[in-house]
């Protein structure tokens, strides 16, 4: 049985996407071929109209459980992306520190990871992201790992940076499996079914932001979402 | 002034619970939020804790409230907000203290031992360790010191030391 099937959609420049559905729905695959870092076994991610047919060098990926090297400091994290690309190193270190200081990691830069806590450790993992530039930003369940007040920060802060005109990256998709999570932050919510992962709705989100968990209009779509996953 | 511990929590927390204070009109009931967000009831207090001695909330009756200043640093970007915490922690005996330990150490540098030894005369009924990388993590993130790892040296940050150069 395929992981996914039936999955179509456009990503419009400048959204912000959230993909919902329960565990095991294939949404971190989908993430995956959208980013193009595992090829689907048949159908196409058109990127600005063109086949997508390997890795897609205007994206970078945050994930879940971080994905730092241990052995390297904060700043040594953030650079190694930019290395892949060719930077010398006095460039290199020149954006690693813009964007250090952009996520609040700023002082922070000697530190290894096993110094950090769970919040400063995902921005990290942001920094390192962001500093390649991407147009994309792909988010893999990004604060799941973290305690529920961590979460709270960092959401604000990744939608401050979204939403910060300097920033390169305009355009989020984010995979998450709190449905709440996805309507106080995304444009549309994209809902999947498990077994084979297949699209069940894509629900605009409207209200304008910042967006009050407490908003009985925010109840009321989370509600929605849920009954169309159960 | 009598030097008093840090809570062990960490920044993040910190403005999160600030987040949820803004979103529920700036005030909540300290029980309530600990159901809420799945907290226990003492690391939960550490946070509020902490969020006190910043300036950021207080704490009447059995609500947590948010100050002016917890709201002005939602407000602000994180450049801001790493300045209004670090002028916060900059009035904390515990910081004027190691600051001026610091300070009157020839390079504005010292190794962690030291700074363990002056820690563990000023609190001595605390875990030194624990506190010293809670003062640490905080002096980093509001930019006052800098520590490396490698050679277990706590010193100033520039701006606090411009003459360390």
């Amino acid at each position: 049985m395929p992981a996914l099937r039936e999955i179509s959609f456009t990503v419009r420049e400048g959204e912000f996407i959230a993909l919902v559905g329960p565990s095991g729905c294939g949404k971190s695959t989908l993430l995956r071929i959208l980013a193009g870092l595992v090829p689907p076994t048949e159908g196409v991610v058109l990127y600005e109209g063109q086949t997508q047919k390997s890795v897609n060098l205007d994206s970078a990926m945050v994930f879940q459980s971080f994905a730092l090297f241990p052995w390297l400091t904060v700043m040594g994290n953030v650079e190694v992306g930019l290395e892949a690309r060719g930077l010398s190193k006095m460039a290199r270190r020149k954006k690693a520190a813009y964007f250090i200081d952009k996520v609040g990691l700023d002082g922070f830069e000697e530190a290894y990871p096993r110094e950090l806590s769970g919040g400063m450790k995902q921005r990290v993992g942001l920094a390192r992201a962001l500093a390649v530039e991407p147009k994309l930003l792909c988010m893999d369940e990004p604060f799941s790992a973290l305690d529920p007040l961590t979460t709270l920060a960092l959401r604000e802060e990744v939608l401050m940076l979204w939403e910060d005109q300097t920033m390169p990256v305009n355009t989020i998709i984010m995979v998450t499996h709190i449905i709440e999570e996805a309507v106080l932050m995304a444009d549309r919510v994209l809902v999947l079914s498990s077994h084979p992962g297949t699209l069940l709705a894509d629900i605009p989100i409207t209200l304008s932001r910042p967006r009050d968990k407490k908003d009985p209009v925010v109840d009321e779509l989370s509600d929605n979402i849920f009954s169309l996953m159960a | 002034m009598e030097i008093e511990p840090l809570p062990q929590v960490s920044a993040s927390k910190v403005i999160g619970l600030l987040e949820y204070l803004d979103d529920s009109n700036g005030k909540e009931d300290i029980y309530r939020l600990a159901e809420e967000i799945h907290y226990e009831l003492g690391e939960l207090l550490s946070v509020i804790k902490m969020a006190e001695m910043l300036g950021l909330a207080e704490t009447p009756g059995g609500d947590v409230v948010i100050q002016t200043l917890g709201r002005d640093l939602l407000k602000n970007k994180m450049v801001e907000r790493k300045l209004i915490i670090r002028e916060q922690l900059t009035k904390l005996p515990i910081f004027q203290r190691l600051t001026q330990f610091l300070q009157e150490s020839e390079s504005g540098r010292l190794d962690r031992e030291t700074i363990l030894e002056e820690l563990s005369r000023c609190l001595p009924h605390e875990n030194i360790d624990d506190l010293f990388k809670t003062v640490v993590n905080w002096g980093r993130f509001a930019e006052l010191f800098g520590y490396h790892s490698d050679t277990r040296m706590l010193y100033l940050d520039e701006e606090s030391f411009p003459s360390g150069s």
